[in-house]
């Protein structure tokens, strides 16, 4: 009984605290070149529609890193950025469908569901340098492939989106 | 089926480990298909490659949207070249991907991922300063650039589908090893699931076949517990330490225990005596083991012990070697045995008291005999008239014939217990044999019949006995007169060689007579046995002249026989081996002189008239003085009122009889201290010990001889009576044994002795306790007699008289001081006797 009502008020504090209205913040509009533009269902915006975000802003979110090969790279690399949880939960952006598009018009869709608290990552410092337009950035989600196993599908890898622009949350 | 299935149980049983081999490689064999087929699905779930078609794709597009830009920046100088260098920068991006990641990778596309890397690095390499150039120089480089970009898109085109086609190679081998690899484990799983299915049939008939055994088992043992409860003999099964297992219901009754009682109990100490018990180790029993039928003795619950016959046998059991007992009480069986022994004996003794009967009979015979014969011969001497002497003469020779006849049983008797004596002596063959014949002529001529002898070979001067020789002719002869009607008798003799001195006789007695039929021709060697018994009227005899001649032939190592055919006649022959005689002529032994008599006073007791008369005469012709009294107590007052020196006491007499009288004799008067000697044709032993115990000094066996008689009145009589001349009275013994055969003679003599020791014993207590000694003596002294002890039955005697005379003290001594010696000494004289 006890545990299930710490179970219950468990599952009631994570609801509450991922919640889009108690978490969304406040965005000023963004003083330096916008690398991330977020739209659709989102609580905050700065702009008509739409937050949109320059570097200072994505260093000013909470920030995560870790090092993983890629396929598409040679070697380890660390990769620094914010989590898609926490761009979701600062955005106070809702809805069942995330549609990711890049700046060669690569895009992508995945369910809300499928972000995790360690993936995916929206990553703009690679070996804690900017990654420029050549080195997929300035924005790439990456997982942490080498440290879950789970990250190493032919899925993963084709929502491994670099040269990122836009977040559309939608459906 | 019941021939198949143990067949196929067999077969089973051999297949079984292959089987199992199989199935093990098989599954060994799935495991590793499996762990190839996950490690390949890994593999394909894991690869580690972007999609290549896809990269390749987007390489191109990004080209395309590239050499696109340049055209544009070439057709307008004025538009801005942002965009230009955007699309470079994004093809720079997308070519990285290929020279530095593992998307191009791929195994077996290293080659071609090599040149695509090189082709684009050297791309890159010339063109990149190009775009981060200025303005001005880029634009002037814009045609060159378009060239190259157009020369990679080529190079990248050529490559791409040598890519493609070698992936579609790849991916084709990796699906037909996929394909195979499925394919084998589908071939394991089928070859397993077969394997099982035989398995599982395996052991579903090796179950059936189980389950059979069991019920074949249970049969067999319900089938053997009903056998070994219903046996009659009583089985007990225990192991190999002695511990009962099984115990029937025969056993339950032969032992008294209940079978739970003894289940699990140790046999030794509870059914077998402690004594076999106690041998060490149990082993004694086990030495029988399969050593068939053997007695030993067995304890019943009550504690008695009963013999038993058993057999053991072993067999190794699932717990050790087990012993099973087959036994039965055989206590009736031994009782049966003993029973029959006894019965034997009985029988034996009987025999025995045939043969005496026997002997006694032919003396009873021989005694009134005796008396006709003389009282005849006296008559014949006195006869009136010649008609008188004519019944006289036929009276004497009917008694001759009735002697006769009692000699014949009387020789059977003798012969039966071996006391026939062979007298061997010279004798011409030719010589006797004629004499014979002659002897018989007158009655031949009498019947008209013809009697003729041959000696077929030279005579010769044999030693052997003449008269029993004669005897065997004698009777062939007196048959072959008997039965030959008409016609005549021839006797033949011949004389062959055997060795050195040894010569074959044989005499051939052929007559004309009726003739023998086979079957009856061993018949007539038998006792009492006549082929016409009518003949016994006529011819007489009892039927033992061939028995007797028959034995007497035996008796001297030969053999007779008869040839014959009914209507032929017959022939009788005799066969014997004789040795030659060892010197010619030969005279008689010579006659002793006997000494004269004494001359005594007699009493003859007698109520015989005949006897009486004949006893007398026989006395009277030695010179001695005889009186007469017809009965025991004539008898008696006659020896009371005179002295006599000797009294010959008949035993069976009316009024009084011979004991009766004796005792009186004995009690008082004139003649106590005569010698009273019984006459008799009683000559058992335990008449004899009678006689002594009454009294008498010794006994006549009649028919009385002159000799036995002429003996009788020497012996050391009237004025010795207790003189004593000899150890053993052999004359007596050599009597009984005539008369009651040797074998005979030495059995009495060994009961004798044995009753000896037992009154020796019994009159030394007496003598030392000083009472009943007399009559001890009395029996003693007879027993004595019975065997010719003379010595010792003189002491006995003596002391009884010496009691008798009131001289007690003297007889104990004499019976302590001398029994003993007295007795050793007759044993060691009758033992080299015998």
């Amino acid at each position: 009984m006890t545990l299930f009502l710490r179970a219950l008020a468990t599952a009631f504090v994570l609801t509450a605290a991922s919640g889009p209205a108690a978490r969304a913040e406040d965005f000023a509009a963004p003083t330096g070149d916008v690398i991330l533009t977020v739209t659709g269902k989102i609580a905050s915006t700065n702009a008509e529609g739409q937050l949109a975000l320059d570097e200072a802003q994505l260093a000013a979110l909470p920030q995560t890193s870790f090092t993983t090969t890629t396929t598409w790279t040679d070697g380890p690399q660390t990769f620094q950025g914010v989590l898609l949880k926490d761009v979701i939960a600062a955005s106070g952006a809702t809805g069942g469908t995330i549609t990711l598009t890049a700046a060669n018009d690569y895009s992508i869709s995945m369910p809300m569901a499928d972000v995790a608290s360690d993936g995916p990552l929206l990553a703009y410092l690679m070996n804690g340098k900017p990654m420029a337009l050549r080195d997929k950035g300035p924005v790439w989600m990456v997982y942490p492939y080498d440290a879950n196993e789970a990250y190493r599908t032919e899925e993963i890898y084709s929502r491994s989106i670099w040269q990122l622009t836009t977040i559309d949350f939608g459906g | 089926m019941s021939s198949l299935s143990p067949r196929l149980a067999t077969l089973a049983r051999t297949v079984r480990p292959v089987l199992a081999i199989v199935l093990c490689i098989a599954l060994v064999m799935l495991v590793v298909l499996g762990l190839r087929i996950q490690s390949a699905l890994v593999g394909l779930r894991s690869e580690a490659t972007d999609n290549l078609h896809w990269n390749l794709s987007q390489l191109e597009v990004d080209i395309v949207r590239l050499s696109e830009e340049i055209r544009v920046a070439q057709i307008d100088p004025a538009a801005p070249l942002k965009e230009l260098r955007k699309r470079h920068d994004l093809f720079y991006s997308r070519a990285q991907n290929a020279i530095q990641g593992t998307g191009f990778s791929t195994p077996g596309l290293e080659d071609l991922s090599t040149a695509l890397s090189a082709m684009l690095a050297e791309y890159l390499a010339v063109e990149t300063p190009a775009i981060d150039g200025s303005d001005a120089a880029l634009r002037a480089d814009l045609p060159r650039m378009g060239t190259h970009l157009e020369t990679l898109r080529d190079g990248l085109r050529k490559t791409s589908i040598q890519i493609i086609e070698r992936l579609a190679k790849i991916s084709d081998d990796r699906r037909a090893a996929l394909s195979l690899l499925v394919s084998q484990v589908a071939l394991a799983t089928f070859v397993t699931i077969g394997m099982l299915a035989c398995l599982l049939t395996m052991v579903l008939l090796s179950s059936r076949a189980a389950q059979r055994e069991a019920r074949h088992t249970a049969q067999v043992s319900r089938q053997l517990r009903a056998t070994v409860d219903s046996a009659l003999d009583a089985i007990v099964v225990t192991d190999d330490k002695g511990c009962i297992l099984q115990f029937n219901g025969s056993a339950e009754s032969t032992f008294g225990y209940k079978r739970a009682e003894v289940l699990g109990r140790r046999a030794a100490g509870l059914i077998l005596p402690p004594e076999i018990a106690a041998e060490p180790g149990d082993a004694a029993p086990l030495r029988r083991v399969d050593a068939g039928r053997f007695q030993t003795r067995a304890l019943h619950r009550a504690g008695r012990s009963f013999p038993v016959e058993l057999s053991i046998s072993s067999a190794e059991g699932d717990e050790g070697r087990i012993y099973t007992a087959f036994l039965h009480d055989i206590s009736d069986r031994l009782a049966a045995e003993a029973e029959m022994t006894r019965a034997r004996d009985e029988a034996l003794a009987a025999e025995r008291a045939k043969t005496d009967f026997l002997a006694v009979m032919s003396h009873e015979m021989r005694t009134p005999l005796n008396g006709v014969i003389a009282s005849l011969e006296i008559a014949a001497r006195k006869a009136a008239n010649p008609e008188q002497a004519h019944f006289i003469a036929l009276a004497q020779d009917s008694a001759q014939l009735l002697l006769r006849h009692a000699d014949d049983v009387l020789d059977i008797t003798r012969l039966e217990s071996g006391g026939m004596k062979l007298v061997a002596q010279d004798f011409d063959l030719e010589t006797h044999l004629a004499n014979l014949v002659e002897g018989l002529g007158p009655v031949c001529t009498e019947r008209g019949i013809g009697l003729r002898f041959d000696m077929l070979t030279p005579s010769a001067r044999l030693h052997g006995d003449a008269f029993r020789l004669g005897q065997i002719v004698q009777n062939f002869l007196s048959n072959a007169i008997k039965f030959v009607e008409t016609g005549g008798i021839t006797v033949e003799a011949e004389v062959t060689p055997l060795v050195a001195d040894m010569r074959e006789v044989e005499i051939r007695v052929i007559d004309t007579g009726p003739g023998i039929a086979a079957q009856d021709q061993d018949r007539i060697f038998q006792d009492f046995v006549m082929l016409d018994p009518s003949f016994r009227r006529s011819g007489g005899g009892a039927g033992l002249g061939l028995a007797i001649a028959r034995r007497i032939a035996t008796a001297m190592g030969g053999e007779i026989g008869v040839e014959s055919a009914p209507g032929e006649g017959s022939c009788f022959w005799l066969r014997l081996p004789l040795a030659l005689a060892q010197e010619a002529g030969g005279a008689p032994p010579p006659v002793a002189e006997a000494p004269p008599l004494p001359v005594l006073d007699i009493l003859v007791v007698e109520d015989n008239a005949t006897n009486r008369a004949v006893m007398a005469e026989m006395l009277r012709q030695s010179g001695q003085r005889v009186e007469m009294a017809v009965d025991g107590e004539k008898g008696a007052q006659a020896a009371r009122a005179r002295r006599f020196d000797v009294i010959l006491m008949d035993i069976s007499m009316p009024v009084m009889d011979g004991l009766a009288a004796t005792r009186l004799i004995r009690a008082d008067g004139a003649s106590r201290q005569a010698r009273i000697v019984a006459v008799t044709a009683h000559s058992l032993p335990a008449d004899l010990e009678r006689f002594r115990a009454a009294g008498m000094d010794d006994v006549l066996v009649k028919p009385i001889s002159s000799g036995a008689l002429a003996q009788v009145l020497r012996g050391d009589s009237v004025t010795a009576a207790m003189a004593v001349s000899a150890t053993l009275d052999l004359a007596r013994i050599d009597d009984m044994r005539a008369t009651l055969g040797a074998a005979a003679f030495q059995r009495i003599a060994q009961d004798c002795l044995a009753d000896m020791h037992r009154l020796a014993s019994l009159a030394l207590q007496a003598a030392a306790a000083s009472g009943g000694l007399e009559h001890l003596c009395h029996e003693a002294a007879g027993g004595a007699a019975v065997i010719g002890a003379e010595r010792l039955r003189a002491h006995y005697s003596r002391a009884e008289g010496e009691i008798r005379q009131g001289q007690a003290g003297a007889a104990r001594e004499r019976i302590l001081r001398d029994t003993d010696r007295l007795l050793a000494e007759a044993e060691t004289a009758l033992r080299a006797l015998t």
